[in-house]
């Protein structure tokens, strides 16, 4: 009875399964994935499809981007921008895969375009949209229905309301526990275990007009803000400031994440939250001491070396913040050679929030002098974006790739933080400039192979001229790099100040 | 005799406008021919104009020369380039690349794209200031002669090298960038019209 049961259900779902989501036919058969419409196209769950062909998703360890392995090859996806890149390759679609509930959506077009990459054949989707009216992936919540967004930072974690009521709903702490009542509609979220930490669970209640939000051991303080032009309350869940750790060591590999950090892309963990989202917070700083081990760097009159006189201040600077309740991470903590690319990628393991190379400037000018701060071209930018439309074209299906940084990486990582890296270049340069004596205005820009990796607001700081004998004589001396740090410190916090704000240009919310 | 020396400053200004109006006039013209000492008799020659930082403020500003024109338009970039690398500039500028470096060769590629092969001692030295004056002032004085060039590459030794001096990316090809330009060429809008080319 039971296995004729069973015939029968089988039967009923394989007469019911064409008609509901996208039937995707391939090299390997044909499977059904569940499809929403939104914006007009049809999006399937990148988590889903990975399941049906046997393959996994997870992040990327060097940018931390989402990442879909099938068949063995990889898949980088963004959600800022409409390229991916298949194992190199880039492959522009006509939409940005989105995140929402819990799933990465990819636009109906990445099956047909990116799909025939790995699995070596063509692919073709059939199938009615989805009949029920779903709501779309983006953050367009249906009326009455308030979205909840959780992002996980390294010492915050925002929960976002979004939809009609948000802002006036009611936000008590009682005890451990947060609870967020709506005056009408419901919560649309899915419950949220984030392990141990600021938050552990955030869920709504059967009704969906409460949401409960459990607190964790390091849970500090709660902090709500509203958007004035949005329907939406913002949660910041702040954590209790981390002791300055013994830096990573440098070698990104895939392995134990720092202690009281979310999981990395190295061990996807199902209750973790699926994708990074980077928030408004800036609580990781990344100090860079420039040079290290057979690099010296320029030499001082002395013979004093570059290398020694940054790695003095990066900790002198690492102690200053820290003090101000920023997590520190130094690239070295000794006389080391470093790559320049594991710097940033060392950056972008521990989710740093800020990236400050630390260097001292040399000049076959003796008169040279002042502070100098960096951050990246965009005309580079430009110009690698111009040499791979032109390999594109040139190559048709050939697989271009833009040096050993692809132009995904580079172009969403690193271009999304210019405005923030030319803000802070020049919040440094004036602190410096005051200390120094200098009245240098202007911040400059150059592809610097420290910084085109770094997926945060990203600079290169010129303290003063080695080749400089006052320069130098300043530098050297311990207690004037004090002054420094102080000065450096207090930049960083004013951009902490700045890129928190409501009213940030792209940081606050 | 010696001439009174001018002032660093003024000599500076007086160079660039020159420089300035050198530039000026020499677009859209074709070589002309000069008798100039060191450059082979009847040889045809054409005003170039090298951009060199000055001790004052470390930017690029214009220090025209004359130079042989050169048969082809790589003769006439080799000529450029190896002017700019292996010769000192006047008074008041210095020259970012070190003694002993030079041009070993250089090609145009489809597109505007300039390989240029330079000699080992290109990677002494130290400083980021040092190296970006060395990387743009060379990328910027080639881009400023020859309108076609849209990017340049730079090789050591025949080798793609990561950094000249641990800084700035080589790996890519590089376009002329404005950042390092003196303020009188930021305000004659030098190079501006590659910025988005």
């Amino acid at each position: 009875m039971a296995k004729r049961s069973g015939t029968w259900l089988a039967g009923l779902l394989a007469l019911a399964l064409p008609l509901w989501g996208l039937e995707v036919k391939g090299p390997a058969g044909s499977f059904h994935l569940r499809d929403r419409t939104s914006q007009g196209v049809r999006w399937v769950c990148a988590e889903e499809l990975a399941r049906a062909l046997r393959g996994s998703t997870s992040k990327d360890p060097i940018s931390a981007y989402p990442v879909l392995t099938v068949e063995g090859k990889r898949i980088l996806v963004s959600t800022a921008s409409p390229m991916v890149s298949v194992e190199g390759r880039i492959v522009k679609l006509g939409r940005a895969a989105q995140e929402a509930e819990g799933c990465l959506w990819l636009p109906e077009e990445f099956l047909t375009a990116v799909l025939p990459l790995v699995l070596g054949g063509a692919v073709s989707v059939g199938g009615a949209p989805e009949a029920v009216a779903a709501p779309p992936p983006a953050r367009e919540a249906a009326a009455g229905r308030v979205t909840v967004d959780v992002a996980v930072g390294s010492d915050l974690v925002k929960v976002t309301l979004s939809g009609p009521g948000a802002p006036q709903a009611e936000v008590v702490q009682k005890g451990r526990e947060v609870e967020v009542r709506l005056a009408g509609g419901t919560f649309a979220a899915p419950a949220r275990d984030l392990g141990k930490g600021i938050v552990e669970r955030v869920a709504p209640d059967q009704e969906g007009r409460l949401l409960r939000i459990r607190l964790g051991e390091r849970f500090a303080r709660l902090e709500t803000q509203k958007k004035s032009d949005l329907p939406s309350l913002v949660l910041l869940l702040r954590g209790q400031a981390q002791e300055l750790p013994v830096p990573e060591a440098p070698a990104v590999q895939a392995g134990t994440p720092p202690e009281g950090r979310p999981p990395s892309a190295a061990e996807p963990a199902p209750e973790a939250p699926g994708f990074p989202v980077k928030t408004p917070a800036v609580d990781v700083v990344v100090i860079d001491p420039g040079h290290g081990g057979s690099d010296t760097g320029a030499l001082g009159p002395q013979g004093v070396a570059e290398k020694d006189l940054t790695l003095a201040l990066a900790k002198k600077l690492g102690t200053l913040l820290e003090k101000k309740g920023f997590r520190v991470v130094l690239t070295r903590s000794e006389d080391a050679s470093v790559p320049l690319k594991q710097r940033a990628a060392l950056a972008n393991f521990n989710q740093a929030d800020l990236f400050l190379s630390i260097h001292m400037n040399a000049s076959p000018a003796a008169s040279a002098r002042g502070p100098e701060v960096y951050f990246m071209s965009q005309q580079a930018t430009d110009l690698w974006s111009r040499e791979l439309a032109d390999k594109e074209n040139a190559a048709g299906e050939g697989a271009p790739r833009v040096g050993g940084l692809d132009l995904v990486l580079w172009d969403l990582a690193q271009a999304a933080h210019l405005q923030e890296s030319a803000f802070l270049a020049e919040t440094i340069q004036n602190a410096l400039n005051g200390l120094m004596g200098t009245d240098r205005r202007a911040v400059r820009q150059a592809p610097f192979v420290v910084l085109e990796g770094a997926t945060m607001p990203a600079v290169l700081v010129e303290v003063a001229f080695l080749s400089n004998s006052e320069e130098f004589r300043k530098i050297n001396d311990p207690a004037f790099q004090d002054r420094v740090a102080e000065r450096l410190a207090e930049a960083v916090a004013a951009f902490k100040e700045r890129y928190e704000s409501p009213s940030a240009p792209s940081g606050g919310q | 005799m010696r001439a009174p020396r001018l002032r660093p400053a003024a000599s500076s200004l007086a160079l660039c406008l020159l420089g300035l109006l050198l530039l000026a006039c020499r677009r859209g013209e074709p070589p002309r021919a000069h008798a100039e000492e060191g450059i082979p008799g009847g040889a045809a020659t054409v005003d170039r104009t090298l951009l060199y930082p000055s001790e004052g403020d470390l930017l690029l500003h214009a220090v025209p020369v004359r130079l042989e024109a050169g048969g082809t338009p790589e003769e006439a970039m080799a000529l450029v380039a190896r002017r700019y690398v292996e010769n000192k500039p006047g008074e008041g500028f210095f020259s970012p690349f070190p003694e002993g470096c030079a041009v070993r060769a250089l090609f145009l590629l489809p597109g505007g794209r300039l390989v240029v092969d330079l000699s080992g001692p290109v990677t002494a030295g130290s400083g980021t200031s040092t190296e970006a004056l060395r990387v743009y002032g060379l990328v910027d004085t080639l881009a400023a002669n020859f309108p076609e060039v849209r990017s340049v590459r730079i090789l050591v030794e025949g080798r793609q090298v990561e950094t000249l001096l641990g800084h700035l990316d080589l790996s890519q090809p590089l376009p002329p960038q404005r950042e390092f330009l003196g303020p009188e060429l930021q305000a004659s809008g030098l190079l501006s019209e590659r910025r988005s080319g």
